[in-house]
């Protein structure tokens, strides 16, 4: 870990401090909204729109090579698409009753083959593997600015919100009654779902996004006797799986996302059996 | 609604507006027909057991007081007005709840959530907090208010969900099944703390219990598809055949206790 914070003041390895940078401020929201995306269960609706995500990033690819749009930002097409797939998603989740999962399900792979069909068709090699698992050089000051602007708009929303949204996933019959609109927060938590899973693409890819949001807080869980801890008690281990992931990706030269999310299930599977062993 | 289109629904021994009526409602889930042009009135400080079999309407008929559910015909007022807007003075408490033993919330947490209002924000003000630990104390849970809500007993829970629905300055309180999850000594404790609540206080109970009906309440709404509205001296033991479509077994658990076995389901 020496040769690490040596390199973060190397002046020539810039991308290593953006990717820190971005995995300290993006840990915010991921912390946050990934408590109650735990709370509620609705991992499965959150992996569903991230992978869809890659549907905007091949469109936006395709644009900027094909129509010359070259001012756009693969992480607006991002953004565009994971907002688009949570209102499906939360659309068909509240009304149809049945079938929930199949159309969750095809939402996911459709995202994914149309960010796949727009890559094959956008001239240049670009290797989608960099964008399902993340990769360090694809960083930007944008990335970190997105990522700010995210974490700002969900801490004032929870601020003005939490205890609806946690009366919502407590609840929601009894929020309903007591004059919350449960659907319309059930909403805002899918579309702040999507805002965040985006933050951390660029540094640990679409497929592996899901397991920083999730983890953590499952990993606080464990312990938490209130929502406020856990919540900052996710934040925390999210922001600390960035740093030393980053960390022993650079001492050990491993690829950063998988090295991140590695630690975050190491980590995790150690809570579970250490809280085993308290319990006994 | 006007005042004298109240006058025809159903009771006209009580003076005022009722605070549920019923005007010729019907619902179906499907094709399944399940509540069947209900017409009745529930008048202030009244307590009234909604008894029936499983599937015969009943939470059905709490969720349309509720406006959770919308009749297919006719139409269900809260103190004069729709249920959407009448709900507010509605304390609800439901039979159990599927929450997630993980979710970490206390006791007061959950209290808290009885001050909900349309249009509030997330801050919690003195006056709130104040009122949830003085409706857990109400409860019996004075210590406890701090407790993860998963580690409560069964009966603690329907305490605390008590106490959540108290604290919205109920004027009407809705119970599913209060007595289902707990012992006897705990409802007794239940009733006689519903009763010291005062006169002022609307209460429906549903019920499977017909001898904590009988000991209870006053009236009784029975709910099979059909809905009828009478004093709970009338619920002899042929009226409960009827409704229950079979013979309902007594069964002693050291208290007297009408139990009823199979009947029939309507979803």
């Amino acid at each position: 870990m020496g040769e690490f914070f040596h390199a973060l003041s190397d002046p020539d390895l810039g991308f290593l401090r953006n990717a820190l940078l971005l995995g300290m401020i993006g840990s915010i929201p991921l912390g946050a909204v990934g408590t109650f995306v735990v709370a509620r269960r609705i991992s499965y609706l959150a992996a569903a729109i991230a992978h869809s995500v890659l549907g905007g990033i091949g469109a936006v690819l395709y644009a900027r090579e094909v129509l010359g749009w070259a001012w756009l930002h693969p992480m607006l097409g991002a953004l565009l698409a994971a907002l688009l797939s949570a209102g499906v998603i939360g659309w068909v989740s509240l009304r149809s009753k049945q079938r929930e999962d199949a159309v969750i399900g095809a939402i996911w792979v459709t995202g994914m083959a149309i960010g796949l069909l727009f890559i094959a068709r956008t001239p240049g090699y670009i290797d989608p593997m960099a964008y399902l698992f993340g990769d360090i050089l694809l960083v930007t000051t944008a990335d970190l600015w997105i990522a700010g602007g995210v974490g700002a708009l969900v801490a004032g929303i929870l601020l003005l919100w939490h205890r609806q949204i946690v009366a919502v996933c407590f609840d929601a019959e009894f929020a309903v009654i007591r004059g919350v609109p449960a659907d319309g927060i059930y909403l805002l938590l899918l579309l702040l779902t999507a805002l965040t899973v985006v933050t951390l693409v660029s540094l640990v890819g679409i497929v592996l996004v899901i397991a920083l949001l999730t983890l953590p807080p499952a990993i606080a869980s464990l312990r938490a006797r209130s929502l406020g801890q856990m919540l900052m008690a996710s934040i925390v281990l999210t922001g600390g799986f960035v740093f030393f992931g980053l960390g022993f990706s650079y001492s050990l030269n491993f690829p950063t996302g998988p090295s991140i999310i590695l630690l975050a299930a190491l980590v995790y599977l150690l809570a579970n059996a250490g809280n085993r062993l308290l319990r006994r | 609604m006007s005042e004298s289109a109240h006058s025809d629904c159903g009771c006209q021994t009580h003076e005022g507006e009722p605070v549920v009526c019923f005007e010729g409602v019907s619902f179906s889930y499907g094709n399944n027909l399940v509540v069947e042009d209900a017409d009745f009135d529930i008048f202030k400080g009244e307590s009234v057991c909604v008894v029936g079999p499983n599937g015969g309407g009943k939470s059905t008929l709490l969720k349309l007081m509720l406006g959770l559910l919308r009749p297919d015909r006719g139409q269900v007022r809260l103190f004069g007005q729709s249920t959407k807007r009448g709900r507010a003075r509605v304390g609800y408490v439901p039979q159990q709840i599927e929450f997630d033993p993980l979710f970490p919330v206390s006791a007061l947490d959950v209290a808290l959530m009885g001050r909900l209002r349309q249009g509030s924000f997330g801050f919690v003000s003195k006056a709130d907090r104040a009122a949830a630990q003085q409706a857990l104390e109400k409860m019996g849970l004075a210590g406890k208010s701090r407790e993860p809500f998963a580690s409560l007993s069964g009966g603690q829970r329907q305490a605390v969900l008590i106490a959540r629905a108290l604290v919205a300055k109920a004027e009407l309180l809705l119970l599913d099944e209060p007595t289902a999850h707990v012992d006897v000594a705990a409802e007794e404790r239940l009733m006689a703390g519903l009763k010291a609540l005062g006169s002022e206080l609307t209460i429906i109970t549903v019920s499977h219990d017909l001898a904590f009906v009988s000991r209870a309440v006053p009236k009784v709404v029975c709910v099979n598809r059909r809905v009828h509205v009478h004093p709970t001296a009338k619920l002899t033991e042929e009226r409960i055949r009827e409704l229950y479509g079979h013979e309902v077994r007594m069964v002693q658990h050291g208290h007297e206790h009408l139990d009823s076995r199979g009947g029939h389901r309507h979803g």
